[in-house]
C-alpha cells in the first residue's frame, strides 16, 4: 500500500501520545479531519474519534460574543483575535503501524509517535488497503469512549466504503463481522449499523 | 478444484445425522432438502444428503426484539451472523480422502467427520464418482437438485429385483416408467412386458397441452409388439396392434376366481363353488360348463357336486360378467400364449394393451394373472432345465404393471402370480416393475420386496410410510419425500443406486430419443439396439 509516497501536506501535529491513543493540534481553527478518519503520525496509524476546540489558555474560558449580530460569521470577522485565542485539537485511536516501506499492518507502533510529529490524512487507496482487512474492528470496538467511539468506528466504514468498489458490499461485509463480535449485545450492533447504512 | 464452502459441522450423530452451520455469506434459501453436500474430512470425504433447514439465532433478544429487518441492510448483515442456517444432514457414503484417488469406491458411513469439518457443495466429480457414467449397464435418470450433473441408474441391478415406481396422479410415474423401459431395451438388460392398462407405453403416450411422447414401439419398432384386448381401440388411435389377444374359457383357473372375488364381488363360498367344478370338470373345462350348461341345473346335479342352489346361483349370476368381455372366448382361434412367449423368449417386448378396458378390474385381474402364469411357468421350467445342464438361462424379464395395487393388495397378494414372482425375488429370472398411486394399498411383504424405488411426491402420510418401509434413514427421508415438487422430480433409492438422491427426471422427449439412435453407433459405442438385442438373445 502507498501511504504518503507523495508529499501531501500534513494536516496537524502531535500534542499529545501514548501507546494506545495520539492527539494532535489543527493547523485549522475548526478544521480538524472528518469524524472516523485514518491519519498517520510517524508510524502509528490512527482512526480519528474525538475533536475538540477550546481557549487556548486553561484560565480564559470562551465567552459568548454574539449578541446584536445578525449572523454567525459576523461574530469573526468583529473579533479577529478570536481565532488565535481558540485551538482544535483531535484524537486519534492508533489502530496500525505504518512499516516506512508504505505497507500499513495492523499492530500498534513500538512506540508512541513524537510530539510535534505531523500527522497527515491518509490518501483514499490507503484506506482501501487497510480497511481490507477487519483486525481494525476489535481495536475500535475496545475504543475509549463506548458509544462516540462507536459512531466513530461507523464513520470511518462509511467513509472507507466510497474507497471500495462495491460500498453497499463491503458495509454489509463489515456488518456482518460486527455482529458476530457484539454478540449479546443487540442495542450497541444496531445502533452501530444505524450510523453506518449506506 | 474449487468448491463453494457451505459452513461447518457443528455437531450431530451417525444415527440422527449431522447439524451444519452455515456459512453468513450462504443464502439458506437455495439450500433444498434432498441436495448432495461433501463434507470433507481429516482422511476421507462424506457425501451427505440435506434432510432439514433451519434457522437460529446467536442472541435469543433478536426473536424478541427484531432489529430493523424491513431495512435490507440490517436484513442482510443479520442473515447469517446474528442470524444462521443450520442444515440437518444424513452423511450416506464416505468417498476416500480425494475424488481423484479413490481406489476402493464409495464405502458405506460408519462414522462422522469431526466437529469443524468444513462442508461444501457437492461437486460434478463427486457426483460422478458415486453415480458412476453412462456405460453399458448404466443410464442417466436425472440430475440432481440445483445441479448439472447426472444421475446414473445402473440397469442390471435394476432388472435383476423388483422396482416400485410410486407416486400420485400426474407426477410423472408413467414417464419415468417410460424412461427405465427405454433403458431396459436399449442396452438390452431384460425382456419387458407391460401390462399397459392405460395404453400409454405402445404407441404413444398423451400428455397435457395436446403434446405427446412417443410409445416404445416407435422408439424401437420390431423390438416392440403390441397386443392388444381391444383391436378397435388400438386401430383409433392409430396403431395395428402385432396380435389381438383371446383369452379362452380354457385358460381361466379356479384360482383366478379367487383373485376376481373381490372384483366379482364372490363369497368364500362361491369360490369354494369353482374349486368343486373344477374338480369335476377339470381345470380348464368348468368354466365352459358353467357358462354353457349352468343354468337348469337340477338341485340333483348340484347336491352331488356339494354346491348350495343359493350359491350356484350366485355364481353363475356373476360369472355373466365374464361372458360380456369380448376377449375372453369359448376357445381362442390363436392362443396368445405361445405367441406371447415365441416374442419375449427371442428377446423382444410386448406391451399389452387394454384398449376400452382401462378402468375395468375385472379385465386386468384376469389377463394380467392368467398370461404371468403361464410365462413364468414357462421361465421357471427354462431356468430349472438349465440349471440341470440343459439349455441357456432365459434372459431376464421385467413385467412392468400400472395399477399394480389391484393386482398386489393384501387381500390378493398371497395367491396372484405376482405376488409369488416377488417372493421368490429373481430365482426364475423374472422380477417386476410395480407402478402405482398407492403403494399403502400394496401387500407389506410385497413392498418389502421392491429393492429398487422410485418415489414422486406423494401426500398420504400412509403412502408415504408403505414406500419407505423398511428403508435405513426413513425418518429423514420422509421429510425429502413430502418435499418434493408435483412433478418430473423423484427420491431414488435402493438395489439399482448407490444411495438415496433426489434427482429432476431427464426429459422424455426428442432428445432423449435421439440418444436412443443412431448416434451412439456412430460413435463407436455399442451397436443400435435392435441388433444388441439379437446378440445377446439369440432366437
Ligand atoms: N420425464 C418427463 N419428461 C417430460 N414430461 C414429463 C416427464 N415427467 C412428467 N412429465 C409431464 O407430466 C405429465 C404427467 O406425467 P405422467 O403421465 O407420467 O404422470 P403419472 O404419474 O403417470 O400420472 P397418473 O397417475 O395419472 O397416470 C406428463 O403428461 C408430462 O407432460
Ligand atoms: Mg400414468
Amino acid at each position: 500500500m502507498a501511504l504518503g509516497t507523495a508529499r501531501p501536506s500534513p494536516i496537524g501535529e502531535v500534542v499529545a501520545a501514548e501507546t494506545a491513543r495520539f492527539t494532535a493540534e489543527c493547523y485549522e481553527v475548526h478544521c480538524p479531519p472528518p469524524l472516523g478518519s485514518l491519519v498517520r503520525a510517524g508510524e502509528a496509524l490512527g482512526v480519528v474519534f474525538r475533536a475538540e476546540t477550546a481557549g487556548l489558555e486553561p484560565g480564559r474560558v470562551p465567552i459568548a460574543r454574539g449578541r446584536g449580530y445578525a449572523r454567525e460569521e459576523d461574530v469573526y470577522r468583529e473579533n479577529p483575535q478570536l481565532a488565535k485565542l481558540l485551538r482544535t485539537t483531535f484524537e486519534s485511536l492508533a489502530v496500525g503501524s505504518w512499516d516506512g516501506q508504505g505497507l500499513a499492518i495492523p499492530r500498534l507502533p513500538p512506540a508512541p509517535p513524537r510530539l510535534h510529529g505531523f500527522v497527515y490524512l491518509c490518501p483514499p487507496e490507503a484506506v482501501r488497503a487497510f480497511t481490507a482487512s477487519w483486525d481494525f474492528l476489535d481495536r475500535l470496538l475496545a475504543g475509549p469512549l463506548g458509544e462516540a467511539s462507536d459512531q466513530a468506528l461507523a464513520a470511518c466504514l462509511r467513509a472507507a466504503s466510497a474507497t471500495h468498489p462495491d460500498s453497499r458490499a463491503f458495509l454489509v461485509a463489515a456488518g456482518k463481522e460486527l455482529a458476530p463480535r457484539l454478540r449479546g449485545d443487540l442495542p450497541r450492533l444496531t445502533a452501530l449499523l444505524r450510523g453506518m447504512r449506506p | 478444484m474449487t468448491q463453494e464452502r457451505l459452513g461447518l459441522v457443528v455437531g450431530g450423530s451417525l444415527t440422527r445425522g449431522l447439524e451444519i452451520k452455515l456459512d453468513p455469506g450462504v443464502s439458506i434459501e437455495n439450500m433444498a432438502v434432498g441436495r448432495y453436500i461433501v463434507l470433507q474430512g481429516e482422511r476421507r470425504r462424506f457425501l451427505a444428503m440435506v434432510t432439514d433447514v433451519s434457522l437460529g439465532a446467536m442472541d435469543p433478544a433478536l426473536a424478541l426484539a427484531p432489529p430493523e429487518v424491513s431495512d435490507p441492510f440490517f436484513a442482510e448483515v443479520m442473515r447469517g451472523t446474528a442470524t444462521y442456517g443450520k442444515l440437518q444432514v444424513m452423511p450416506m457414503l464416505a468417498i476416500g480422502g480425494d475424488v481423484a484417488a479413490l481406489p476402493a469406491g464409495p464405502q458405506p458411513v460408519k462414522t462422522v467427520p469431526a466437529h469443524f469439518a468444513e462442508a461444501y457443495a457437492a461437486s460434478q466429480a463427486d457426483m460422478e464418482l458415486v453415480f458412476g457414467p453412462e456405460d453399458e449397464r448404466r443410464m442417466v435418470i436425472g440430475s440432481p437438485l440445483d445441479m448439472e450433473v447426472k444421475v446414473c441408474l445402473d440397469l442390471e441391478r435394476l432388472a435383476e429385483r423388483s422396482t416400485g415406481v410410486f407416486g400420485k396422479t400426474g407426477t410423472g410415474k408413467t414417464y419415468l416408467t417410460l424412461l427405465l423401459l427405454a433403458g431396459l431395451i436399449q442396452k438390452g438388460k431384460a425382456v419387458n412386458l407391460v401390462f399397459d392398462m392405460h395404453n400409454d407405453y405402445g404407441w404413444q403416450v398423451s400428455a397435457e397441452h395436446g403434446r405427446r411422447a412417443k410409445g416404445l414401439k416407435q422408439l424401437f419398432s420390431s423390438q416392440v409388439a403390441v397386443f392388444t384386448l381391444d383391436e378397435e381401440s388400438s386401430r383409433r388411435r392409430g396403431i395395428s396392434p402385432d396380435f389381438v389377444v383371446e383369452l379362452g374359457y380354457d385358460e381361466i383357473e379356479p384360482e383366478d376366481m379367487a383373485l376376481l372375488a373381490e372384483a366379482l364381488n364372490l363369497t368364500p363360498l362361491a369360490v369354494d363353488a369353482v374349486y368343486a367344478l373344477a374338480r369335476r370338470f377339470g381345470r380348464s373345462r368348468w368354466l365352459k360348463w358353467l357358462l354353457e350348461e349352468g343354468e337348469g341345473q337340477t338341485p340333483e346335479t348340484l347336491a352331488s357336486l356339494n354346491i348350495a342352489e343359493g350359491t350356484f346361483q350366485a355364481l353363475t349370476r356373476r360369472l355373466e360378467r365374464l361372458r360380456r368381455l369380448p376377449f375372453l372366448v369359448e376357445k381362442a382361434a390363436r392362443p396368445a400364449l405361445p405367441e406371447l412367449l415365441q416374442y419375449l423368449e427371442s428377446g423382444r417386448h410386448v406391451v399389452l394393451e387394454f384398449g376400452r378396458y382401462d378402468r375395468d378390474d375385472v379385465a386386468h385381474i384376469l389377463v394380467a394373472n392368467v398370461l404371468a402364469r403361464r410365462i413364468h411357468d414357462r421361465w421357471r421350467a427354462r431356468c430349472e432345465a438349465a440349471r440341470g445342464g440343459g439349455g441357456s438361462e432365459p434372459p431376464i424379464l421385467v413385467l412392468t404393471l400400472e395399477e399394480a395395487h389391484k393386482l398386489l393388495s393384501p387381500q390378493v397378494a398371497r395367491q396372484t402370480i405376482f405376488g409369488t414372482i416377488a417372493r421368490e425375488m429373481r430365482k426364475f429370472r423374472v422380477t417386476l416393475l410395480v407402478v402405482d398411486q398407492r403403494p399403502s394399498g400394496i401387500d407389506g411383504e410385497i413392498m418389502s420386496q421392491l429393492a429398487t424405488r422410485l418415489l414422486c411426491l406423494l401426500d398420504s402420510e400412509e403412502d408415504i410410510e408403505a414406500a419407505l418401509a423398511g428403508v435405513p434413514g426413513k425418518g429423514e427421508l420422509r421429510t425429502v419425500l413430502s418435499r418434493l415438487e408435483s412433478r418430473q422430480q423423484a427420491l431414488l433409492l435402493g438395489h439399482a443406486l448407490p444411495v438415496p438422491v433426489v434427482v429432476r427426471t431427464r426429459d422424455y422427449d426428442e432428445e432423449f430419443y435421439r440418444s436412443l439412435g443412431p448416434a451412439r453407433r456412430a460413435g463407436g459405442g455399442p451397436p443400435e439396439p435392435e441388433v444388441t438385442i439379437e446378440e445377446l438373445f439369440p432366437e
